[in-house]
């Protein structure tokens, strides 16, 4: 079953209420492990999949779980949370809902999509400037894959380069 | 991780062979594969974790029966009734599979993998779509030298 994200899943959240003048940009806020936090560019996320059929891709990197038929494609479905720790969650929960992403792989190019796991909370948020924070420090992937990162009821969220997740592994 | 724009369309055309190990479905060139043998017995295990033989004296056949990921299996799984040898320079081993397809003067959309999964000296590079199912491209070589890396 797949959702399509063209509306908010639980209605725009602002936090920065107290600042209502602030310009506000909306943003995907995915729980990809319990209470750590990733974003996406709202218009980088396009679909939420209900336990897609996942075909297992030997060789392929440990953080990637294998290829999902998407719209007469194959995508790409990445584990955030094993690519930021750099190994595989003992008790990670199984696959089930997953957020499909566009990507550009070069400004011109033509759109590209991936997916990732979404096991916990996803929803849309508003975000201001004002949010901005330091990088998380529990990954040195941060710097790498982080477009910008902002505070959000006390987590330092990242916002997520999708071009640089679903680019070639280094 | 590199942006790269590789996921481009060629076509896989000739004599393939499509074999299946539960989920995982491969096709390899048809000259990468010996002739399916029908096996009766479940094979033993050896001395060697992860292998197993079969048959006796001339007719003596090491067999590596594969996980959905490809890696050599400790145990050797129900439904796996035929077996191929796959040859390559000069490694050969025989494989035990749950269906042994040959396909003659196929023609297959050839489907580079996305970025995201293209590690150097992996054994897939692409996969083909056939009858709704994904068949994953790849080579005995590569079959052989994955396996083996997984077995005592």
């Amino acid at each position: 079953m797949e959702f399509e994200l063209t509306q908010p899943i639980d209605g725009p959240q602002s936090h920065v209420e107290a600042v209502s003048d602030e310009p506000r940009a909306p943003a995907r806020l995915l729980e990809y492990k319990r209470g750590c936090f990733v974003a996406f560019p709202a218009h980088a996320t396009i679909g939420l999949i209900d336990s897609p059929t996942v075909v297992a891709v030997p060789g392929a990197p440990y953080y990637c779980l294998g290829l999902m038929a998407w719209q007469g494609r194959q995508l790409p479905l990445l584990d955030l949370n094993t690519l930021l720790r750099a190994y595989p969650e003992k008790d990670a929960p199984p696959t089930g809902h997953v957020l499909v992403l566009a990507y550009q792989s070069a400004p011109g190019q033509p759109l590209q999509y991936g997916a990732v796991c979404a096991p916990w909370l996803v929803r849309m948020i508003e975000v201001a400037d004002s949010q901005q924070c330091e990088l998380p420090a529990d990954s040195d992937l941060w710097p790498w894959v982080s477009l910008a990162c902002f505070d959000y009821e006390g987590h330092a969220v990242p916002v997520l380069d999708t071009s640089r997740i679903f680019g070639s592994p280094q | 991780m590199r942006p790269d724009a590789s996921n481009h369309l060629r076509r896989a055309t000739g004599n393939f062979v499509l074999l299946r190990a539960d989920s995982l479905r491969l096709l390899l060139p048809q000259q990468d594969v010996g002739a399916a043998e029908y096996i009766e017995r479940q094979p033993r295990p050896t001395d060697v974790p992860n292998l197993f033989e079969y048959g006796e004296g001339d007719g003596l056949r090491h067999v590596i029966a594969l996980s959905e990921q490809m890696r050599a299996l400790a145990t050797f799984p129900g439904g796996r009734f035929v077996i191929t040898k796959l040859a390559a320079d000069d490694a050969e081993l025989s494989f035990a599979w749950n269906e042994v397809r040959v396909l003659i003067d196929a023609d297959f959309e050839r489907h580079a993998l996305p970025a995201a999964m293209q590690v150097p000296g992996a054994p897939i590079e692409a996969y083909v779509e056939r009858d709704g199912e994904l068949v994953l491209c790849t080579t005995a070589a590569h079959v052989i030298s994955y396996a083996a890396a997984t077995m005592g």
